[in-house]
């Protein structure tokens, strides 16, 4: 851990500064990662005999730290750049901040070598840390009030509001990219029955199984929201009307095949509209809607399309 | 919900690990796994389905945030809180975007991880 004789001089007084300096300070030959001095404030730190790896004595490493700034402060050659790297550093062996610079110089025997400065900022960090923890719980904050304001409450389904946005980019992406995309009406027949004569608590259970029909039924790609009452919305991005007119039929079914508690028979009307062109979203869903009519018209419990 | 978890460690540092894993013992919880990059922790995340996976950030072989990113996407329950060095702005974003359901700073201060799970606990559990 000395410097070579023929430095003696010089290097008693190196050794003396670098021993006075209230930092960590080593100094590593940058092939073999060997540490070639270490300054005392170091040396109390950790237990290290001459020759070993920088990344093994100082954080326990079996292999050269991942953030090693060595190839950003030598050259092609492997000759110092003359950079000097400031980084912050957290050390797990000790669980202290430092905040590092480091730099390659030539060493007096020929080596390159890179001297590093570790000051420590432990207490520093400590505010930056709780800011950033607050910080964090900020935005997971931010991220369920964003959920919440998308989705429906009762049945989890998104809403109105998320619906709005998700018709506005995908109609506009139809246009872009001359794309296909469908959407499908849902209105449950004779709903108000249902609520009358069961009451509301056995309604709204109608709709959250209505709502899980419908996510059961639908493909990954297809968003599904309650529209408002006992209507709901899928939107089908890249579907023509004769496949939208499947995935429809494929609820209609599902809905009046199921057993629901209490009520037992639900069925539902359906509307499906195929995006044309450069219209406008309310011009899509009314086209929808007239489908949904029409279904309504014809006797309910079945599927029909916009022309 | 028994509050004693089954828990996943992600680290690269094989030092963090045993640190967490004696500060989550001593909270009451479980250490099933630990491994030590964001591919393993993909792969072990299905094989062990932890209750809940501590997440390192700067890892060889695939980052914490992308393998939270990918963890989430195909399970959608999971429940990751990061614990790393990192808290700049950005990071922090990213990991939150990513799915991570609460940021613990290091040095592990044992009463911000315990409140840490305990809000994942009655938040989600």
């Amino acid at each position: 851990m000395n410097l070579p004789n023929e430095f003696d001089t010089e290097s008693n007084l190196f050794i003396g500064l670098f021993d006075a300096m209230p930092f960590s300070v080593y100094v590593a030959d940058v092939t073999t990662h060997e540490l070639i001095f270490i300054n005392k404030k170091l040396r109390e730190r950790i237990s290290s005999s001459a020759n070993q790896k920088c990344y093994k004595a100082i954080y326990q490493l079996h292999s050269p730290c991942i953030n090693c700034p060595i190839n950003k402060l030598i050259d092609r050659d492997g000759l110092p750049t003359g950079e000097t790297l400031i980084s912050e550093l957290f050390n797990d062996v000790d669980d202290h901040w430092y905040q590092l610079q480091d730099k390659c110089i030539c060493w007096p025997d020929g080596k390159v070598a890179k001297y590093s400065i570790g000051v420590d900022i432990t207490k520093q960090k400590q505010a930056q840390n709780l800011l950033a923890e607050a910080h964090a719980e900020l935005a997971l904050k931010a991220k369920a009030l964003k959920t919440i304001s998308i989705t429906d409450p009762l049945t989890q389904l998104f809403n109105r509001l998320k619906m709005d946005e998700v018709l506005e980019y995908e109609t506009s992406r139809a246009n872009r990219y001359a794309g296909n995309l469908s959407v499908i009406l849902l209105d449950l027949d004779k709903f108000k029955l249902v609520n009358d004569t069961f009451g509301h608590l056995v309604g709204d259970k109608v709709l959250c199984e209505t709502a899980t029909i419908l996510q059961n039924s639908v493909r990954k790609q297809d968003y599904v929201a309650r529209w408002g009452g006992e209507e709901f919305v899928v939107v089908c991005p890249e579907t023509n009307l004769d496949e939208t007119l499947l995935v429809a039929e494929k609820i209609r079914l599902a809905l009046c095949q199921n057993t629901f508690t209490e009520v037992k028979l639900v069925t539902g009307s359906l509307g499906v509209a195929s995006y044309i062109p450069n219209e406008s979203v309310n011009a899509l869903m009314a086209n929808a809607d007239k489908a949904l009519y029409q279904a309504k018209d014809n006797g309910r419990n079945r599927v029909c399309k916009a022309f | 919900m028994n509050s004693s978890l089954k828990i996943m460690i992600v680290d690269d540092s094989l030092i963090t690990i045993k640190k967490l894993e004696k500060n989550l013992q001593d909270l009451g919880h479980s250490v099933l796994h630990s491994c030590k990059t964001g591919r393993e922790a993909i792969e072990s995340f299905e094989k062990y389905q932890p209750d809940l996976v501590t997440m390192d950030i700067t890892m060889p072989d695939m980052d914490g945030i992308e393998a939270t990113k990918q963890i989430v996407s195909i399970n959608p329950d999971a429940l990751i809180i990061m614990v790393t060095s990192h808290g700049q702005e950005k990071m922090v974003m990213d990991a939150i975007e990513a799915g991570a359901k609460g940021y613990v700073l290091k040095p592990i201060r044992l009463d911000k991880l315990e409140s840490t799970v305990n809000k994942i606990i009655s938040n989600y559990l």
